[in-house]
């Protein structure tokens, strides 16, 4: 995909979330790895080229708070939070990310502030 | 809480990985100590796995353990494939499994679906086993200890299970699994092994 390419996609009002998460992550990826709580960039680039890019998600979204960092006054102002799975030597895998694209005047990649295992507490009867 | 990572400074990290140590300059949250994996960083770390790779190849080796009735169906196979050795083939397998089959929960359902138990446990549960060193280019050394570390199995277990079950799926006589080999793997091996 090339960049203006790209740029359409994330613009998109009518694209996947998941398929610009996607494009945008394999394009150009700023993550903050803090391990163990974390998992490893590795992880973070085989979960984005597991992606089903025709999977329909709403993630949360939110106000970004901070405007510190590289991207933090030209990034989108918005954070995205998301649960999804993926597979580990055919192991599922449960992950939370959160993160938000860059930048608004050239669209073209994601920062992940975190992405680590979930855990799903099961209701008790 | 999820740190927004807003207070940082530029800063040496070290990473260890095969028991070496990864050193660079990169930015570090004041907050949280998490660090920068950009792709700049990223280009310093595979250069620098690159030059490890040149000097110490046993880094990038899994020893695994193999039955020897696996060793032989694989020679078996690959008397198709003059001059690629089982344990080219081994990577192989290992590489497209984590690269196609991982990559597709419902390509991964029905192969595990599929699978024939009986032949699988063969392999697993045979006494008369032999030590098979597979190696590894440098960014499939890392997603291994990458995956290694969440699924709490060792690269070596790993690696083993895998090629298990793609032997299984080569020499079980089911139909349905034939078909699946043909559709889904054959291709992207006779790919590989052409290319290695």
């Amino acid at each position: 995909m090339d960049k203006v390419e790209l740029k359409n996609l994330i613009d998109s009002k009518t694209e996947f979330f998941l398929k610009k998460l996607k494009y945008a992550g394999l394009n150009e990826l700023e993550y903050w790895e803090k391990r163990p709580e974390n998992l490893s960039r590795e992880l973070l680039v085989k979960y984005l080229k597991s992606i089903d890019e025709s999977k329909e998600y709403f993630p949360d979204m939110s106000v970004r708070e901070s405007d510190g960092g590289k991207y933090g006054e030209t990034g989108f102002n918005w954070v995205f939070k998301l649960r999804d799975s993926f597979l580990l030597a055919g192991r599922k895998t449960d992950i939370y990310m959160k993160g938000f694209f860059f930048e608004e005047q050239d669209p073209r990649g994601i920062e992940i502030q975190s992405f680590k295992k979930s855990v799903t507490l099961k209701s008790v009867k | 809480m999820d740190c927004s990572h807003k207070n940082f400074s530029n800063k040496k990290v070290t990473k260890e990985i095969f028991d070496l140590s990864f050193e660079t300059k990169t930015s570090v949250c004041k907050d949280c100590g998490a660090y920068l994996r950009n792709d700049e960083f990223e280009k310093k770390y595979l250069h620098w796995l690159e030059g490890i790779y040149k000097d110490r190849r046993d880094k990038f080796q899994t020893q695994c353990h193999f039955s020897k009735n696996l060793i032989n169906c694989a020679e078996n196979y690959l008397e198709d494939y003059p001059g690629i050795s089982s344990t080219v083939f081994m990577r192989a397998l290992v590489t497209i499994y984590l690269n196609i089959i991982d990559m597709d929960e419902k390509k991964s359902a029905q192969l595990e679906t599929l699978l024939d138990s009986e032949i699988y446990d063969s392999f697993h549960n045979d006494k008369d086993r032999k030590k098979v060193n597979i190696q590894f280019k440098p960014n499939m050394m890392i997603d291994l200890i990458a995956i290694s570390e969440v699924i709490d199995m060792k690269p070596a277990a790993i690696v083993e299970d895998i090629v298990m079950k793609l032997m299984t799926v080569i020499t079980s006589q089911d139909q349905k699994l034939r078909s699946f080999w043909e559709s889904e793997i054959k291709s992207y091996l006779d790919m590989f092994l052409k290319a290695a």
